[in-house]
């Protein structure tokens, strides 16, 4: 049962979006333990799984959105913020359906954007230490970006790859329009700076993945670093989209 | 009219514009992907027919053996065009996840509707199974 102390917010709607792909063993933790807090509603992305992560979800009665074929990361948040700006949410999260985002972060993470302190709250792994280890490849890897992130909003961003973060109304009706494809995460940040909005680092803990592995591979981190600083070169040169 | 190289050039050139014209009207080829085939077409035959266009263009770039020129030609608008493909298929690429996302929502809104309606009975499953 939803423990009415834990009530979130009393006016506001408040919607976390997990996108999952073939994620049928670790969703049902991940949804139960979301659940624990009241006034928040959970819809599951199903980014054309070939499991059974759909009905896992169903079962657990939260709302399930199917799409029709794999679209990768980047196709299935923005789903969720497109679901999340045509239903009228005012605050939207974004959860990793693996369950290496800790639950009980959660309401460090959207309290700022319930209180207007920022547009977009990202769940930093790096701003304490928290225990969370990474390769020193991979750990160089998030330096760069976070330096080169940092340098162009001039505002400290440790964390840059995070996919555990939460914004407010403004920033879902952007994001249900302009949302990068691929490996999303760190060029939101840009774009959004870019845009006027106004971004928050917190720290959260990781948790250990409890199925499944990491589908970063060497190959695919090169890949990711230079199609990510590419992107993020090509939002400078870019102008800002609208009054945002 | 010698039935040399620059003749079967220009025939196949002919030939190609043909089966250009052919697609557009039989609407296997929309007419705005159509234009830069007939320009790669009709320049080629221009280039082989006019042999002292080639020789002054060949002699211009220092290229001694002329007809090289038509082949240059052609690898160079293949890459043009293949190019322009490249931005259409971005394009598509685009409109293809939002049509995705589109049906994603609008079959979780049809269930929800169904479910109302008729207490979860489904007469016909709309959601699509993976790909």
């Amino acid at each position: 049962m939803p423990n009415r102390e834990k009530a979130v917010s009393h006016d506001k709607r408040i919607l976390v979006i997990i996108p999952a792909y073939n994620e049928q063993h670790s969703l049902p933790t991940v949804i139960s333990k979301i659940r624990q807090f009241s006034g928040i509603d959970i819809v599951v992305i199903n980014d054309g799984s070939g499991d059974a992560t759909s009905t896992v979800a169903r079962t657990a009665g939260v709302n399930v959105i199917d799409l029709p074929f794999n679209l990768g990361i980047g196709g299935a948040v923005q789903t969720g913020y497109l679901f999340a700006y045509k239903t009228g949410y005012d605050v939207a999260v974004q959860v990793d359906a693996d369950g290496q985002h800790n639950p009980d972060d959660l309401l460090n993470i959207i309290r700022p954007v319930l209180q207007g302190e920022a547009d977009m709250v990202v769940g930093s792994r790096y701003l304490t230490t928290t225990g969370y280890k990474t390769p020193w490849s991979r750990k160089m890897g998030m330096v760069v970006l976070s330096t080169v992130v940092s340098l162009i909003n001039r505002q400290s961003l440790k964390d840059t790859t995070s996919g555990y973060r939460a914004v407010s109304r403004r920033v879902i009706e952007f994001f249900a329009d302009n949302y990068p494809t691929d490996y999303p995460e760190v060029e939101a940040l840009v774009v959004l700076k870019k845009n006027g909005f106004t971004i928050k680092e917190i720290p959260v803990t990781m948790l250990a993945r409890e199925h499944g592995k990491s589908s970063i591979t060497p190959l695919k981190s090169v890949y990711y670093m230079i199609k990510v600083l590419l992107a993020i070169v090509m939002n400078v040169l870019r102008n800002p989209k609208k009054e945002a | 009219m010698k039935f040399d190289i620059f003749f079967f050039a220009a025939l196949f050139s002919l030939g190609f514009m043909v089966v250009v014209l052919e697609f557009v009207r039989a609407r296997k080829l929309k007419e705005q992907y159509s234009l830069l085939w007939l320009l790669i077409g009709a320049i080629m035959i221009v280039l082989a027919l006019w042999r002292n266009l080639l020789k002054l263009l060949g002699s211009w770039l220092g290229i001694y053996y002329h007809p090289s020129l038509l082949f240059i030609a052609g690898i160079l608008f293949s890459f043009a065009l293949i190019l322009h493909y490249s931005v259409t298929i971005s394009k598509l690429h685009t409109q293809n996840v939002r049509l995705a996302q589109e049906i994603g929502i609008l079959n979780k809104k049809i269930e929800d509707l169904n479910n109302r309606i008729n207490g979860g009975k489904v007469s016909e499953n709309n959601a699509a199974g993976p790909v």
